[in-house]
């Protein structure tokens, strides 16, 4: 039993760590077959474990309506509405003119762009909170944040027009802050991410992380 | 102004017949010829056909690529290529690094596969071609297709894994004996203890995240062991943590994971399965029911680690505007800043990755961070040979100076 738990799992990713590693070095049919496969198996538990994921959102709504926790009324709405869409894809199927697609189109897609926009308030109440020049940090930013704001607008092309010849303008200054000093700190980052990620890896492949069982 | 404009007229006229008839003096040349080799690199894929730039290269003039299954045709037409575009100096996975190879024009060719999946002989014949005008270069030809066991152009990628690797590996060993490896402090981790007792001492519950992609990715099995550590330390503080999940194997890893540390704490009977439950994979029907949640529950903490994309603002400030302390770690660069402005703690990249290991204090793990440095440290190094190698390029014109800053480039 306690291979079952411990060692069996980590056998597991042992060998499929190290063989999904060699698999990328080798382009024979064989190996792209091997990997192939490898992403159908994932796509087929993916499949099984969203009857698990749909189970567990159906069981968790019914606790809600049934101890009347609060909001519970929206839990009556999911069922209304996953049994219609359940109903409505199996009688009509789901392409184009069908009443799942027309309510897939009209009412699933609008909420969803809906809450995107929400991140433009989002930004602004964001900003106006990193914005206040208390430290130096914090002004260095705001100077910034402004000549980059100024710079992709048009207005910032009448503004430029103004400057003394020997000062760049707003948008070139824009895209220098963006290029040179901006994305110098990005590839830093992405450079000890792709690190990171490498580490990670091997600890799980080796069996030391061994945190995401459940193990110490 | 009258006369200006007739003489314009005149000149644009004359200009105009002087250009078509000096195209037309000019006879399309044949350039040298045309070869073909299997592409390295694949599986049976196909092969690739280079031949030399014309002198006749330049607007207008194109190549025209045809196929058969016989040498003696009949040839389908391919593709048309633009006598400007497609030098071989472009693919480097092919030709190498040599500046003669921007003297080189190239296609690759799929071939056909018979029932068997064995590649079938395929031919391939080349012309130039102007308006009407079609010249073929040379006959047909063809290469014999066969599957490569090595990906070589992956070779410098492999050298480079396999030394961090071997790197990381080595200080991993290296922990046993000297378990004493200093690590600097990380104040997002440090305050979990204190977003943990906040949550008790407020009778609140935690909201952990685990990103938006599934198990799959490195960084969500990254933020489901920090999950371990936290779920301990809100097991043995008797507090409660809830987590929406956005895919369902993620879901069923958490659970497990949350289950073994209230185990491991010595209690098992706390541990409530419905607190990890499945939402949506929908990116902003999920975003829309956890900050439902947000506003219904008034979690005392909540925690955004793992990667994410457009909802990480609105997750955070609405987390924020309900007054919870926001613990956030993400490896995706366009969301960090979001995170910094709205959350009281934010793992920078790699941190995230370094959280189980500083968490845990265990050597072994802590040794694989020191090989990480070093893997940067050699990283850095490579970054400004390559930025010496190109300042010198523009001094010195040697041919080894741009093979090793296009060799450093691909790297």
């Amino acid at each position: 039993m306690d291979f079952f738990k411990r060692q069996l799992p980590t056998l597991l990713v042992l060998v499929l760590g190290l063989g999904m590693i060699i698999q990328y070095y080798i382009p024979t049919t064989f190996s792209q077959q091997v990997l192939k496969n490898v992403n159908l198996w994932i796509q087929i538990i993916a499949a099984f474990t969203l009857c698990i994921g749909i189970t567990s959102l159906l069981r968790t709504h019914y606790t809600k309506i049934r101890l009347q926790h609060s909001g519970w009324a929206y839990s009556i709405i999911l069922y209304i509405v996953f049994i219609a869409m359940v109903i409505l894809g199996f009688y009509r199927g789901i392409q184009e003119g069908t009443p799942f697609r027309w309510l897939f189109d009209y009412v699933q897609t609008p909420l969803s762009s809906t809450t995107f926009s929400l991140t433009a308030f989002f930004i602004c109440s964001a900003a106006y909170r990193a914005f206040r020049a208390r430290t130096m940090e914090a002004t260095i930013m705001l100077i910034a944040a402004i000549i980059v704001m100024i710079g992709r607008i048009p207005f910032g092309d009448m503004l430029s027009a103004y400057l003394p010849s020997f000062i760049p303008g707003f948008n070139d200054m824009a895209g220098w802050i963006f290029n040179t000093p901006g994305m110098a700190a990005r590839r830093a980052i992405l450079l000890g991410i792709s690190l990171g990620g490498i580490a990670t890896s091997l600890r799980i492949i080796l069996g030391i992380e061994r945190s995401y069982q459940g193990k110490d | 102004m009258k006369r200006t404009y007739y003489l314009l007229s005149v000149m644009f006229i004359i200009l105009s017949l002087f250009t078509v008839v000096s195209a037309q003096n000019n006879p399309l040349v044949i350039p040298g010829e045309v070869k073909a080799m299997d592409t390295p690199n694949d599986s049976a894929d196909g092969y690739t056909v280079y031949w030399p730039v014309s002198p006749s290269d330049g607007e207008g003039v194109y190549y025209l690529v045809s196929t058969s299954s016989s040498p003696e045709g009949p040839f389908t037409p391919l593709t048309r290529l633009d006598s400007r575009l497609k030098l071989a100096s472009e693919n480097k996975a092919t030709f190498g690094f040599s500046s003669k190879n921007e003297k080189l024009h190239y296609i690759e060719i799929t071939v056909p596969k018979d029932e068997h999946c064995r590649p079938l002989i395929w031919y391939t014949q080349i012309a130039i071609s102007r308006d009407s005008e079609v010249i073929p270069l040379g006959g047909p030809v063809t290469a014999k297709v066969v599957s490569n066991w090595f990906k070589f152009n992956k070779f410098n990628n492999l050298v480079i894994t396999l030394f961090l690797f071997l790197t990381i590996y080595y200080f991993i060993q290296r922990a046993h004996k000297d378990p004493n490896l200093f690590i600097r402090r990380i104040p997002g981790l440090e305050a979990i203890e204190e977003a943990v007792g906040r949550a008790t001492e407020m009778g609140k519950p935690l909201l952990y995240i685990t990103g938006a992609y599934d198990i799959d990715a490195v960084s969500t099995i990254a933020s489901v062991n920090i999950l371990s550590h936290v779920s301990k330390k809100v097991a043995s503080y008797d507090s409660r943590i809830i987590i929406p999940c956005r895919f369902a194997i993620a879901m069923t890893v958490c659970q497990e994971v949350v289950k073994e540390a209230y185990l491991n704490i010595g209690r098992p009977d706390a541990f409530n399965v419905h607190d990890i439950f499945y939402v949506t994979s929908d990116q902003f029907g999920y975003t829309a029911a956890v900050d439902g949640l947000m506003v219904r529950e008034k979690p005392a903490a909540n925690f955004f680690l793992g990667t994410f994309a457009a909802e990480s603002i609105i997750l955070s400030e609405t987390g924020a505007s309900t007054g919870a302390i926001q613990i956030a770690g993400t490896d995706s660069t366009y969301q960090l800043p979001f995170f910094i402005v709205s959350c009281d703690y934010t793992l920078i990249g790699e941190e995230l990755y370094a959280a189980s290991a500083y968490l845990s204090r265990e050597p072994k793990l802590l040794g694989s961070l020191r090989g990480q440095d070093i893997g940067k440290i050699m990283m850095v190094l490579v970054i400004l040979l390559a930025c010496l190698l190109l300042t010198l390029h523009n001094y010195f014109d040697f041919e080894w100076f741009l093979f090793l800053k296009n060799f450093m480039t691909a790297i």
